[in-house]
């Protein structure tokens, strides 16, 4: 089954996840931006990072066949320096209209401080202002419920929001209803320990249904596991579902929320096989 | 898109699973308390919440997944972005 990944950190991963995961039957990704294990010193250390996100990662995931977007911010945990913030929400008009760039994310917060808050409304502000896609990182465990709550509180308060153009990333047990009930999509992640698991995530559907949902990995540089989606699909499969309620999940419901954002050029497999995918060496 | 198995089905599938998982709880609660210095565990707020959560576990419902989520869940005040909340709290959605 075809399957996009619609949150993964493929800066973080090696080519051969590319080439497992379109083996697996991926066919695209999209990458917010993130934390990248250490805080980044100057506005330029994210130009480059963006570059890298719009250029070269698109490159490098065609080498495999799969076809690359990207999301572009600075996180919640560097937000606590307000100033470099500032200077980085500045900065990204400069990519907003680089192809494959599908919006802005994954802004969100980490601790629920009054800084996260100050530079999530004001990403927020940005995306209003060039009427971008909104992807929303919730934090992990115990912050998560209060954190989600302070989220939609804040999205809520600006009257330009639309819901349907915003992704609440993470949602679990106790976060899936919040999202839901105000019209925004959501997506689980399937990441050891700290996150959902394929099945407590099947758990999720067959419980709130398959509208406006969706599943992801977040693999990044940590434990994490890049193709956790097909095992998502497998747990699927072993309830008994069918292979097109299956679809609607992994492939269906992110090219229906990506397609909100005009740069979403999307080439469905069947026409992209075409093109075979030429390798470079990186050595 | 709800279940499209049986309960009887379903139990089949997880039987093994739950039993698993009862037994790294009971051994991880083990290791905990033959180590020196158990006694001071019974005061850590943590475990407290463990107890709690064998108790949601032990009870009825159709959410204790939810349940246990929000136990270990900080809590949230409805408001704290409105114009007479404390705007200079150090945490602006505390419940405290």
């Amino acid at each position: 089954m075809y399957f996009f990944d619609p949150h993964v950190h493929m800066i973080s991963r090696v080519t051969d996840d590319y080439e497992r995961m379109a083996r697996m039957g991926c066919v695209g990704v999209s990458e917010p931006a993130f934390w990248a294990g250490f805080d980044r010193g100057s506005v330029d250390g994210f130009r480059d990072y963006f570059r890298q996100l719009t250029e070269f990662e698109p490159t490098r995931a065609g080498w495999s066949g799969v076809q690359h977007y990207a999301w572009l911010c600075i996180n919640a945990k560097e937000a606590e320096n307000v100033e470099l913030s500032r200077e980085v929400i500045a900065m990204i008009p400069e990519f907003l209209d680089k192809p494959g760039v599908l919006g802005i994310g994954e802004i969100g917060l980490n601790k629920n401080t009054p800084n996260e808050c100050t530079i999530f409304r004001e990403h927020v502000e940005l995306a209003m202002r060039t009427n971008e896609l909104i992807l929303i990182h919730t934090p992990h465990l115990d912050d998560k419920y209060k954190g989600t709550r302070m989220i939609i509180d804040m999205l809520l308060e600006d009257d330009r929001v639309d819901p349907g153009r915003v992704l609440i990333d993470h949602v679990e047990e106790h976060t899936v209803g919040l999202a839901r009930e105000e019209g925004f999509w959501c997506a689980m992640t399937l990441y050891p320990v700290t996150k959902c698991t394929p099945s407590r995530a099947a758990d999720i559907i067959e419980m709130y249904g398959d509208e406006r949902i969706m599943v992801n990995s977040a693999g990044d540089w940590g434990p994490s596991n890049p193709t956790a989606v097909p095992d998502f699909i497998m747990e699927l499969r072993r309830r008994g579902h069918s292979e097109s309620k299956i679809k609607k999940i992994v492939y269906d419901n992110p090219i229906e929320f990506f397609s909100g954002s005009e740069r979403f050029e999307f080439t469905p497999p069947d026409v992209f096989r075409e093109n075979a995918p030429t390798g470079v060496d990186a050595g | 898109m709800e279940s499209v198995q049986n309960a009887t089905e379903v139990f089949d599938q997880v039987y093994l699973d739950i039993r698993a998982g009862l037994l790294v709880l009971a051994a991880s609660l083990d290791r905990v308390d033959r180590s020196e210095g158990a006694e001071v565990i019974g005061d850590d707020l943590r475990r407290e919440r463990i107890q709690q959560g064998l108790e949601i576990l032990s009870g009825p419902g159709l959410n204790r997944a939810e349940q246990i989520q929000v136990l270990f869940s900080d809590p949230y005040r409805s408001g704290w972005n409105t114009a007479d909340a404390n705007e200079t709290s150090d945490s602006p959605g505390d419940d405290a």
